[in-house]
């Protein structure tokens, strides 16, 4: 291998030296870089999935489609007003009834597992009559 | 009056040097004369000496060895190439003569010279006959019948080991074609190299007697009787120049297709290098690389692992950047995930805590801190509870007119 290399041209030489170096100071870290990556990546989707088990919900999360998202909690409360407000910021204001609360609650821990939206700031709740009105801010991820 | 003598006159080049000879051929043998030599710088005193002595000896022959790398051994003549015929089937070719405007006329291949010092020592055993002329090895496989396998070697640069080593591989490499080991090898050498046999009897392993002698006298040799000479001479060379008496030739080896021959074939220096190089492989298939393809091939090749080496970071690159892309999601679907359940848990103790001591109004609920406003009945257990939640809160009751009480809670930060 020795004589290998003493045969070989200086040019070639050169470019087997810098693919050397590229090697170990390039490829070797991105390499590296990459699959802690991956690991990473795989830890988080394993917590998720768990949450989704733990809801009895479908792995299917979509991106936030105010019509949808209306249409859909529709189904499980009175009245449901989204307006966007600006940078993929959306306030949503939900009518429950005071002894349907849990339902709220059990909303609000599964929405961004169905949609890749946060909860940004506080709710708000106000007393109307035999309901609640709740505001909250919803931020797309 | 001129001097009927037969005489052979030898030249050769060897790096810079012309190399000259004549010797009187007798019937017992030659009587060599002193081998001149002239620079390459000194080429037209070299010429002119040899004119000098084809017009000393009219009968002569003017004999010269081709040392070029791309001869090979064939089993056919080609009509497009210089050939020499050597055994009853084989041919040395090689694509043109390039002898210049130095008279000559009989060229001779290593392969014929080495033929005609060992012919008669070959039977049906493989024996490996080496010629080790101008730093190249000239090796052939052969029998009693035929040479089955020929290559040259450039030994240029190359250690008396090194040399060792590629006559041993062009064995194994042979062995893997053939399944045949030489059972005898045979050196001829011109010039005493001790250590190269010594390593080659031990790269070898085999017991090696070398032959020393000079090219003059294996060219005076073979200039000596036309039957030994007859066939084994490059025939293309001489088809412009033939001799009219078979012995007398003379100037006419000087034709216009020599001089053409110059011109056409003139190789640099380096090409020739170039092909002194070629694998045996390539010898082994008849496939003769063009000194540019070898170039090509080797800068490919030297091109290759960078190549290999800059797809690898580019790929995991962008690997890298696509992943991150997705980890950006996902965390952040983690991270809101994660609020939104102790958003969820937050709002359902301050429910809890309200339970039938009091009633919401409106509430402000975040994960740092709540602020509300009720009406309360009961207003120590809703102190309580709310203070077990949130310590030193501010808890404030005011009572309304209707005689209702109302309280407000902030939490401090």
């Amino acid at each position: 291998m020795l004589e290998n290399l003493k045969n070989t041209s200086l040019f070639s030489k050169i470019l087997s030296l810098l693919a050397v170096a590229l090697f170990a100071l390039w490829v070797v870290p991105s390499m590296l870089s990459y699959y802690e990556q991956v690991n990473d990546y795989q830890a988080n989707v394993e917590e998720i999935k768990q949450s989704v088990a733990k809801y009895g919900l479908e792995n299917n999360t979509k991106q936030f489609n105010m019509a949808k998202f209306k249409q859909n909690s529709e189904l499980l409360f009175d009245q449901v007003e989204v307006k966007s407000v600006a940078d993929n910021k959306y306030r949503v204001t939900i009518n429950v009834k005071k002894e349907d609360i849990k339902k709220f609650h059990a909303f609000l821990e599964k929405i961004s597992l169905q949609y890749y939206v946060k909860v940004l700031g506080p709710l708000e709740f106000n007393s109307k009559e035999k309901a609640l009105e709740v505001k909250m801010t919803l931020l797309t991820l | 009056m001129q001097n009927q003598q037969y005489v052979t006159i030898t030249h050769y080049k060897e790096r810079e040097f012309y190399f000259l000879n004549y010797a009187i051929q007798t019937s017992d043998g030659f009587i060599m004369k002193d081998i001149e030599q002239f620079h390459e710088s000194e080429k037209e005193n070299f010429i002119e000496r040899i004119r000098e002595l084809q017009k000393l000896y009219p009968k002569n022959q003017t004999i010269s060895l081709s040392l070029m790398a791309n001869q090979v051994v064939k089993d056919t003549e080609d009509p497009n190439k210089a050939s020499a015929r050597i055994f009853k089937e084989n041919y040395v070719l090689q694509d043109k003569m390039d002898v210049g405007n130095i008279p000559v006329t009989l060229y001779f291949s290593p392969f014929a010279v080495l033929y005609e010092e060992y012919k008669d020592k070959l039977d049906d055993k493989l024996t490996l006959l080496i010629g080790y002329f101008d730093r190249k090895l000239f090796i052939m496989f052969a029998t009693a019948e035929k040479i089955d396998q020929s290559w040259i070697i450039g030994t240029r640069g190359l250690s008396e080991k090194q040399i060792a080593d590629r006559v041993y591989k062009s064995m194994k490499a042979y062995y893997k074609i053939s399944y045949k080991f030489a059972d005898q090898v045979e050196m001829l050498v011109n010039d005493d190299s001790p250590k190269l046999l010594k390593v080659l009897r031990e790269e070898l392993s085999m017991n090696i007697m070398p032959t020393q002698k000079t090219i003059h006298a294996l060219l005076h040799h073979m200039g000596a009787d036309q039957s030994r000479f007859g066939s084994s001479y490059i025939k293309s060379f001489l088809s412009s120049a033939q001799p009219t008496d078979g012995l007398s030739l003379a100037d006419k080896t000087t034709a216009d297709d020599s001089l053409n021959d110059l011109r056409l074939n003139h190789q640099p220096e380096g090409a020739e290098e170039l092909s002194e190089s070629d694998s045996f492989l390539d010898k082994l298939t008849g496939k003769k690389k063009k000194p540019s393809d070898t170039k090509k091939t080797t800068g490919l090749f030297a091109f290759l692992p960078l190549l290999v080496v800059l797809a690898m970071g580019g790929y995991f690159t962008t690997e890298k950047s696509a992943i991150q892309t997705k980890i950006a999601l996902i965390e952040a679907q983690t991270l809101a995930q994660n609020n939104n359940e102790l958003l969820s848990m937050t709002s359902k103790d301050v429910f809890a805590a309200m339970g039938k001591s009091a009633e919401l109004n409106k509430a402000i609920i975040s994960n740092e801190n709540v602020e509300l406003k009720g009406i309360v009945w009961g207003i120590e257990p809703l102190r309580n509870s709310l203070n077990n939640l949130y310590s030193n809160g501010e808890f404030i009751i005011k009572p309304l007119e209707n005689f209702m009480t109302e309280f407000s809670f902030k939490s401090k930060v």
